[in-house]
């Protein structure tokens, strides 16, 4: 399994983690294309901060490296890194 | 019952029947955060404390980090660094800050009110966004932040300080509505007068002045400041949030 996968592994399991929480109508689906955030995202910007916490852990345990996802480098790219699972997981893995 | 002047010893016997828990405190090398610090492991509590020297608390339940809250990097490695060797964390009390000598808003260098800010407000914010954070993923803790009497009193020379413990009161309130989805509960505690250095500070003749105008006229006792913070951070308690408790003063 690449890097690059490890992480939509992780941001996956994740985002079902947090689906526990969210009514049934703002359930993701467990998938890289799901949308996060923006148009045709289903998460609030209090679920998203919450999902980006936990993927920060988790990135922080499994390859035992700390990064900040919420960061100036991550506000300021031209596509938002909290499009979707897939785009995430590819600017975590270009830290 | 009417707050008297015997009434912190009752208080005491409160704050000693408090379960013990995990409290993280900033500022703990002197002042109310050191005071705070000594008055929760005297209950039986975990405390980590942190100041941009050394530590000055020498007991066993007591860790201590050298940080500058003005650093959000630094507050970030400190808080991640906890999150892993503490577990749990009940209760956050972001109390670091400055207090500068009294100085008339006309006659204040934009260097004071630089370092004011960038501690006081650039502090808490640092500790409130990374303990936020932690508290978030665990669904559960406290987190209060420290205001004055000063933005109650309005008094010349503190325009600076004032602004920035303003600002302390209006990011916790939307701190604390950002988090009660979480059942982590924000507020803030606004202590009148307190016998440390910083208070000193400001000046005999401020303090004499402030000291007139508070409405329980004495300097306030360490087990008084410690009931608050036990108040807000009871999980029995979590509906309060987004408060202010002025202690000593109608504000």
């Amino acid at each position: 399994m690449s890097k690059k996968e490890q992480i939509v592994q992780i941001i996956l399991e994740e985002v079902g983690t947090l689906n526990e929480h969210l009514p049934e109508n703002q359930q993701l689906e467990l998938s890289p294309q799901a949308v996060l955030f923006g148009e045709a995202g289903k998460l609030d910007s209090l679920a998203l901060v919450n999902l980006i916490v936990a993927v920060e852990e988790r990135i922080e345990e499994d390859f035992d490296t700390t990064i900040s996802l919420a960061d100036e480098r991550a506000l300021s790219q031209t596509e938002s890194p909290f499009r979707t699972v897939s785009t995430l997981a590819d600017y975590i893995n270009s830290l | 019952m009417l707050a008297g002047a015997d009434d912190s010893a009752n208080t005491k016997q409160e704050m000693s029947e408090e379960p013990s828990g995990t409290i993280v405190v900033t500022g703990t090398s002197r002042g109310i955060g050191h005071d705070i610090a000594i008055q929760y492991l005297s209950s039986g509590w975990r405390v980590f404390g942190c100041s941009r020297g050394e530590g000055t608390i020498e007991n066993e339940g007591y860790a201590h980090e050298s940080v500058d809250v003005s650093s959000a990097e630094q507050v970030k490695n400190w808080a991640r660094s906890l999150k892993k060797t503490a577990g749990q964390i009940d209760v956050m009390v972001c109390n670091a800050g400055l207090a500068p000598a009294a100085s008339l808003l006309t006659l204040t260098p934009p260097s004071v009110l630089d370092g004011i800010l960038q501690t006081n407000v650039g502090g808490t914010f640092h500790v409130c966004c990374e303990f936020g954070k932690i508290m978030m993923r665990q669904r559960h803790g406290s987190i209060i932040t420290t205001s004055s009497m000063a933005v109650g009193l309005h008094e010349e020379g503190t325009s600076a300080y004032s602004a920035s413990k303003s600002a302390i009161v209006e990011m916790t309130k939307i701190l604390a509505k950002e988090l009660a989805p979480f059942g982590v509960n924000c507020n803030v505690i606004a202590p009148s007068m307190y016998e440390t250095e910083a208070l000193q500070a400001l000046g005999d003749n401020i303090i004499e002045r402030a000291k007139e105008k508070l409405t329980v006229k004495r300097s306030l006792s360490i087990e008084e400041i410690c009931s608050v913070i036990s108040f807000f951070g009871s999980p029995a308690n979590r509906v309060v949030t987004g408060q202010v408790i002025y202690l000593g003063l109608v504000a």
